[in-house]
């Protein structure tokens, strides 16, 4: 039974950290009402349940196939093939992400309905199939990482000098929201899929990353460029107002419990087709690995909805009263911890983050360690909401002052550190914007945004995820310059001691 | 220039030491080997089984475990073999499993060849006699093996690859050891090419200079599925 309890010991080691936050918060400066706690708990205890099961389902059901998807479309040498696959699959991935149609309903009641809601998940979806077909021909030609995402936010720096920092703010959400939980793991595989087919062993390992990067540039292109057509008027609708009302547990967990269900449903179709059509086309398994597959897609289904459940039914609205809470205190200070601890901690409750460690490390052969690419992630995160938090209670910091240094940091480092680390970084930034960032460290600086008189809780809201995908991309290409550094050192040291 | 014996001989002074263990077991054992004074040594991921039909039920089937060698000397193989099953209770079920095989080369000691007199000679019982020569060398550098390899007759080979253990310089990053990425080249190859791809590859690939890989060769009893490749190596 090692390997179960292994894993729940993993997953346990990080949930738990929120949940005694939140638990010393509620104690001490900031009590909850007495259902929304117990809810809060129940929620915790969902997480850790679904999270483990939806591990489990990820590696036996989502990885075998798109390492199998990578592997056939390699084979089949035709790049007509190539391109056709990706684009169609980068469409049909994004369109059936829920979190980008929740996003694109929210911006089309802001617009006053100029952004219309069907349009903006169709343009980030081609967005993401065209940048995604890009990530795939960039392995196969051989083209270096940093020449591709210097290129992508080149343009995208461009693009946002002609429109309006609200439609930026949303471009890079749009590009948070698409890399949920079930893209992430199926995008990493299929890119290590497709690369494990090279040669030369050292590119293959840096091309088994960097995909979900690149596809979600062609998110925030795919709103930049339609911002551009349909006007650059300042936001000024209003947000439709979530009810916070009383409900009792049971009819807060079942109200979500249906559209959950549909909407992870909707989110592994794309995938279960793509698998139906190469199973029978391509891979023609036997009919016990058949089995072991369906048997992953059922596990991932169901440790999907109770870890979703989990968090939607016990996570978000405590993040809302956290944030209202502590933001109307006298002192600013506890509002900007609580902010940094929350970071730190949810992130690794994402189910993506371990995802993308354990690809870290099989790809590397263990010899990058999980718990250091965690590390970095972590205080990222930690960084991001705190910086969030801090620019609403500051109006005279905009988005861009943060947007602007540090993704053109995060290019400039491109250049500096391995090709390996560049990929694991841009790849870190889109896993880390996941659904628990995207419900309970949202609903946070919500939550503080609603407090704060100068705060407008639509554009602030917005940007948190532009920040949460910056962050992680700095934190990982800092780890990577410091790990060159450490390993000439040793080989350095080595040399040396033999000379002597 | 030194020249290779060409009778195959057992190396009485080394052993190789192979450990399968749990990821947490491992790096256990790196660290506990690194205070012995066990450098070099190398890491590759793999899969175990899983025994439990609950676990089966579930699609779990397998369970990670990591394959550990150490090119150990064989004065102190036995010392250390005890010491590792005490230190990570590999008598208990499930806590992992160590053995040491017979190296017959490895390349520490040939330069001491020439003089070295506590060799055995082996006695070859058949003709076309296979050994297994094992190359452990830093990550990208296996196609540079397969290529020198190749020049000198072998037709091909395995890669897999893995991590280093740390070297008593290893830095650390936040109290993590920062290992080098390895990969490991195994060749099967008949007796009579031995001798030469042994000589080509440490000395193409200067494997005296520290750090650069080492190379040992085992004894193999049988080999089935090599027949042609032993051919048209003779020709090439």
């Amino acid at each position: 039974m090692s390997e179960l309890t292994g894993k729940l010991k993993e997953v346990l080691a990080s949930v738990l950290p929120i949940t005694f936050i939140v638990l010393i918060l509620h104690f001490t400066i900031s009590p909850l009402d007495s259902n929304m706690f117990y809810a809060f708990l129940i929620g915790s205890v969902l997480i850790i349940i679904g999270l483990t099961v939806f591990l489990f389902g990820i590696s036996q059901g989502i990885e075998p196939i798109g390492h199998g998807v990578g592997n056939a479309i390699t084979k089949s040498n035709s790049l007509a093939v190539i391109i056709t696959t990706i684009l169609i699959l980068g469409f049909f991935i994004s369109y059936a992400e829920p979190d980008l149609h929740i996003l694109a309903k929210q911006v089309k009641s802001v617009t006053s309905g100029q952004f219309d809601n069907i349009l903006m998940v169709v343009v980030v979806s081609i967005g993401i199939g065209v940048m995604m077909t890009l990530g795939m021909l960039r392995i196969l030609k051989d083209v270096r990482l940093k020449y591709v995402f210097a290129g992508a936010y080149a343009l995208i720096f461009i693009f946002s000098l002609f429109s309006s920092p609200d439609f930026l703010a949303i471009a890079f959400d749009a590009s948070g929201a698409t890399t949920g939980a079930i893209t992430v793991p199926f995008m990493l595989t299929l890119a290590a899929g497709f690369s494990a087919m090279k040669k030369d062993s050292k590119m293959s390992e840096a091309d088994s990353f960097g995909l979900v990067g690149i596809s979600s540039t062609g998110a925030i292109l795919g709103v930049l460029i339609t911002s551009l057509f349909i006007g650059n008027g300042k936001l000024n609708g209003v947000l439709p107002e979530t009810d916070i009302a009383a409900k009792s547990l049971w009819e807060l967990y079942s109200s979500e419990l249906l559209h959950i269900v549909w909407d992870s449903f909707l989110t592994l179709l794309p995938i279960i087709i793509t698998y139906i059509l190469f199973q029978i086309f391509f891979f023609k398994h036997k009919k016990s690995k058949v089995i072991d597959t369906i048997r992953g897609l059922i596990l991932t289904f169901l440790g999907l909805v109770i870890f979703l459940l989990g968090v939607n039914g016990g996570f978000m609205e405590v993040g809302t009263q956290l944030g209202i809470q502590l933001a109307s205190m006298e002192s600013k200070a506890p509002v900007l911890i609580v902010a940094l601890l929350l970071g730190l901690t949810t992130v690794m409750s994402e189910p993506a983050v371990h995802v993308l460690t354990s690809q870290v490390e099989d790809v590397t052969g263990g010899s990058v360690r999980r718990i250091l690419v965690l590390i970095f992630l972590s205080v990222a995160v930690g960084m991001s909401i705190f910086m969030s938090a801090l620019r609403i209670l500051v109006p005279d910091i905009k988005l861009w002052m943060y947007l602007l240094p540090g993704f053109g940091l995060s290019v400039i480092l491109a250049f500096l550190v391995p090709d390996l680390f560049v990929g694991m970084a841009f790849d870190a930034g889109g896993v880390a914007s996941g659904p628990m960032t995207a419900t309970f460290s949202l609903a946070f600086v919500q939550g503080i945004a609603a407090q704060i008189p100068t705060a407008d809780v639509v554009t602030d809201g917005f940007g948190m995820i532009a920040i949460v995908a910056m962050m992680p991309i700095i934190a990982i290409e800092l780890l990577g310059a410091l790990y060159q550094a450490k390993s000439l050192k040793t080989s350095n040291a080595s040399i040396l001691k033999r000379k002597r | 220039m030194y020249m290779y014996m060409s009778n195959m001989s057992i190396d009485q002074k080394y052993l190789i030491m192979t450990l399968i263990l749990s990821e947490q077991q491992c790096h256990k054992l790196e660290r506990i080997a690194k205070e012995k004074g066990v450098h070099g040594g190398m890491v590759l991921l793999g899969k175990g089984t899983v025994n439990s039909t609950t676990l089966n039920l579930l699609g779990i089937k397998s369970q990670k475990r990591e394959i550990v060698n150490f090119l150990v000397e064989k004065e102190e193989a036995e010392e250390l073999l005890d010491y590792f099953t005490k230190e990570l209770q590999l008598n208990e079920p499930g806590h992992g499993i160590a053995y040491t095989t017979n190296a017959i080369i490895a390349d520490q000691i040939l330069n001491k060849k020439q003089d070295s007199s506590n060799t055995v000679q082996v006695v070859e019982g058949k003709e076309n006699m296979f050994k297994k020569l094992t190359v452990i060398v830093n990550r990208g550098m296996s196609d540079i093996v397969m290529d020198i390899a190749r020049k000198s007759g072998v037709k091909g080979g395995t890669i897999i690859h893995g991590r280093g253990t740390g070297s008593e310089f290893t830095e650390k990053l936040l109290g993590i050891q920062i290992v080098p990425e390895k990969e490991l080249v195994i060749i099967l190859m008949p007796d009579e090419l031995v001798d030469k791809v042994v000589n080509d590859l440490y000395h193409e690939l200067q494997l005296d200079v520290p750090g650069n890989g080492i190379l040992f060769v085992e004894p193999v009893v049988e080999v089935r599925g090599l027949s042609d490749s032993h051919q048209s190596n003779k020709n090439a």
